[in-house]
């Protein structure tokens, strides 16, 4: 069985136990078949002889994706594989990362199950609102191709991709939710939390308000990520509620990179029966992607409850790197994931300048252009 | 009288800590609204220049001297508040005072427009940042010597630099202390901001841009928003008798408040045509910081401080795999980072000892590196000889650096460094 079989078997069937021996299966093999990580790994002193558990395994900061090429040269490239880049919006004019993914039915997998388990654990078909492009248009963004892969196995073959690479088609979506609403069909609206402000907005706009059927979600992804007035994660549940309906439980937001095949979603209790009642809420990853933070300085896990860099191994990355720490700040406890995210991390700088500010202000047009890209 | 004499009774007087009511607690709207009243009074009564800037003079001559109770304090407090080491706080502010001589402060004072009366009658309100303990010093010694009195707003981040040298000045000479309340409240309290915009006839804001456009809907503020520096060496200084020594002394200008002020310098370029010569000099500079890192142990960075830096190590270490010519020298853990990369632009660290190093052609390639940030560069430490230096200074004259010093020297600026491009000193003394 090749790992890529092995890694697919795991996902269809997966086991808490193994998952560490198969993790570093998985980096052994990563560390023969990607020359750029082997040459990362050998730089910090750790070769497979040297790697005991899972944290021993380096992970590579987005940058790597940036720069290196991250892909499987063992292998002959298949026609199916993908490659995705990255938006790069807090790099400027800087390279966009490259994904290279060359079984994409791994990927699927993993974004299914997930799906399934966080956001339709109802096992329902829904008409489904994309505020999003799919990857007809917009084939180098994994996104783009996840909310394509949504939508062909959850949808009620009702569906609207109601955006394109210049934004939001407003009026389409309000239409779209307008006829579901007269036939009080359930909806599954998906998009980047920056179109859906754009969506609120225009609702606004024209003074128009929803209450959608029983059974409606709504996934939005990204955060503040390209929006000039960033929606915080209360305003989506907010709005959602008062501009389309939504429960609270239902508004579900999705935590995914570029540089990962495996996502996490917010853990409410439409999705995850037994949760307790708190403000706070919380992530939860597929038993496939291992999330901890680590200490900058070390690059160790810090203790459970404690803030530190999120780090990833994903099984699904069997074709590149699985081990990515993200620029992301975050907590994990007891397979809970809070991101607090980069936007806490803008320290005041007094007379000198935070480092965002100068990539910011080079990074306008460039973001603008972008911003729909994950 | 002279600087370097410390008058023993004033150092003994200047010596109780608890003589001063609790300055930094918190104001009620009615306390804020008393202090500016009684600030008003106090600059309505007559003062000499001379008289104000003869008892700056002796605060800070106080303050030069590591074992004044005060001083020794205060430092403490902020370094143990900032993380920073005490050996490098005190550095750090015996740079920020080393300018603040008894000439300097006298030529200000002649230079003063009301320096027969002393009294300009104008209330200044300070919005202080708080990364930078002191920074803001220059411009409440001008404000002072000018006839004004000041409300100073601290950071509650960093409340004790300012406090307690108003402590030392209204010890010396009451009447001029009485020209200075120090107080601190949190940035939510907008009621507390808008008595001081109200009441001052001008606000002086130093701080992040997001901390300026808060107040900026007023049309008295002076702001000093975000800016950075860098360094320069001309081709004229790369000797290897003398590259260490200018390698030591950026590495006092990095290490100086923890390279987190508008004076710390960020990017480092060496005129040469030479991709080696330049990489040499970031490896004595790797060298230089390590050395100084022996005797100014370095910050315990903030957590997402931390992870900057590391980011911008692992962007370097994956340009360099994928193969830019770019080499990283590193500590152990984060206390100092040198990254060479020949053909960047200016860019800005995330401090805590992080810079850059380029190689720069000539002048014409030099400043293509520098004009990205333009506007937005405060500082530049200039190693060449006078000629270098008088064509340097016009070459960048339109990019808004306000200060070129000699390398060591960053953080010790004149008395009349336009800093901001004189947008305080100007109005204040006259132009220059």
């Amino acid at each position: 069985m090749s790992i890529y079989d092995r890694v697919l078997t795991f996902i269809h069937s997966p086991d808490r136990e193994a998952f560490e021996s198969v993790a570093l299966e998985v980096f052994r093999y990563q560390f023969a078949s990607v020359t750029a990580y082997q040459t990362y790994c050998l730089e910090l002193g750790v070769n497979p002889s040297t790697v005991r558990s899972i944290d021993d395994i380096p992970a590579v900061s987005n940058a790597a994706f940036k720069h290196a090429n991250l892909s499987d040269e063992s292998i002959a490239l298949p026609i199916a594989a993908l490659t995705f880049l990255t938006s790069g919006t807090t790099q400027g004019r800087e390279r966009r990362g490259r994904h290279a993914v060359p079984h994409p039915e791994i990927y699927r997998a993993s974004a299914i199950a997930q799906l399934r388990t966080m956001l339709f654990p109802d096992d329902r078909k829904l008409a489904m609102l994309a505020l999003h492009p799919t990857a007809d248009s917009m084939p180098q963004s994994s996104l783009a191709t996840m909310i394509g892969w949504c939508i062909a196995e959850f949808g009620s073959g009702t569906n609207l991709v109601a955006a394109s690479v210049e934004g939001v088609d407003s009026a389409s979506a309000i239409k779209f939710l307008d006829d579901a609403d007269t036939q009080r069909e359930p909806v599954c609206i998906m998009g980047t939390t920056a179109a859906f402000a754009a969506m609120v907005s225009a609702m606004r706009e024209r003074g128009i308000k929803f209450r959608l059927s029983h059974g409606t979600r709504l996934m939005d992804t990204g955060g503040a990520k390209g929006q000039a007035m960033p929606m915080q994660a209360t305003d989506v549940i907010r709005h959602a509620g008062e501009m389309f309906g939504i429960a609270p439980a239902m508004v579900i937001n999705e935590y995914g990179m570029t540089e990962l095949c495996s996502q996490l979603y917010d853990a409410t209790t439409f999705n995850c029966a037994d949760l307790p009642h708190t403000a706070d809420r919380f992530k939860l990853a597929p038993i496939w992607l291992r999330v901890s933070a680590r200490d900058p300085v070390t690059q160790r896990p810090v203790p459970e409850g404690e803030v530190g860099l999120l780090t990833f191994f994903d099984l699904a990355n069997v074709g590149s790197v699985s081990a990515v720490m993200a620029e992301d700040l975050g907590i994990v406890e007891g397979g809970r994931v809070r991101v607090i995210g980069r936007s806490a991390m803008g320290a005041a700088r007094g007379c000198a300048l935070a480092i965002g500010q100068f990539a910011d202000a080079s990074s306008r047009d460039f973001e603008k252009s972008s911003r729909l890209m994950r | 009288m002279k600087d370097a004499a410390i008058d023993s009774g004033e150092y003994r007087a200047a010596e109780s800590l608890d003589a001063v009511a609790s300055l930094s607690i918190e104001p009620t709207i009615a306390e804020l609204a008393t202090a500016c009243t009684d600030l008003r009074d106090a600059a309505s009564k007559v003062i000499a220049s001379s008289r104000i800037a003869d008892a700056i003079a002796r605060a800070v001559n106080l303050w030069r001297d590591r074992q004044y109770p005060r001083r020794a304090d205060a430092v403490a407090r902020i370094a143990q508040n900032a993380g920073f080491s005490v050996p490098s706080m005190n550095d750090s502010i015996d740079a920020l005072v080393r300018p603040f001589t008894r000439a300097a402060l006298e030529a200000l004072a002649h230079r003063a427009p009301h320096r027969a009366g002393g009294n300009s009658s104008a209330q200044y309100g300070f919005i202080m940042a708080g990364n930078v303990a002191g920074a803001g010093m220059h411009e409440v010694a001008i404000a002072l010597i000018a006839g004004a009195s000041l409300l100073i707003k601290t950071a509650s981040a960093e409340p004790i630099f300012f406090t307690e040298f108003a402590r030392t000045l209204a010890k010396i000479d009451p009447e001029v202390g009485s020209r200075i309340t120090v107080l601190n409240w949190s940035r939510e309290r907008s009621d507390l901001t808008a008595i001081i915009t109200a009441k001052c006839d001008r606000i002086v804001a130093y701080g992040d841009d997001a901390t300026l456009s808060s107040l900026a809907h007023g049309v008295k503020l002076i702001g000093f928003g975000s800016r950075v520096s860098g360094a320069v060496i001309a081709a004229s200084t790369i000797a290897p008798s003398q590259i260490d020594a200018i390698a030591d002394a950026l590495a006092r200008d990095v290490t100086r408040f923890e390279q987190l002020g508008c004076l710390s310098p960020h990017h480092i370029f060496v005129m040469t045509p030479s991709s080696e010569v330049a990489r040499e000099f970031a490896h004595r500079m790797s060298l230089a910081l390590d050395r100084r890192s022996q005797s100014m142990p370095p910050a315990r960075i903030p957590l997402s401080d931390a992870a900057k830096i590391l980011s911008v190590r692992e962007n370097a270490r994956w340009r360099r795999i994928a193969g830019d010519a770019i080499q990283v020298w590193e500590a152990a853990r984060l206390e100092w980072t040198v990254i060479f990369d020949p053909a960047a632009s200016f860019s800005v660290s995330p401090g805590f000892r992080t810079v850059f190093v380029s190689a720069a052609r000539d002048w014409t390639d030099l400043r293509a590196r520098l004009v990205p940030v333009a506007g937005l560069l405060e500082a530049i430490a200039f190693a060449g000889d006078q000629a270098d230096r008088a064509y340097f200074g016009g070459l960048v004259r339109d990019l808004g650096v306000s200060y070129i010093a000699a390398p060591g020297e960053m953080q010790s600026p004149p008395l009349d460094w336009p800093h901001g491009n004189g947008a305080f000193l100007d109005p204040m003394i006259g132009t220059r």
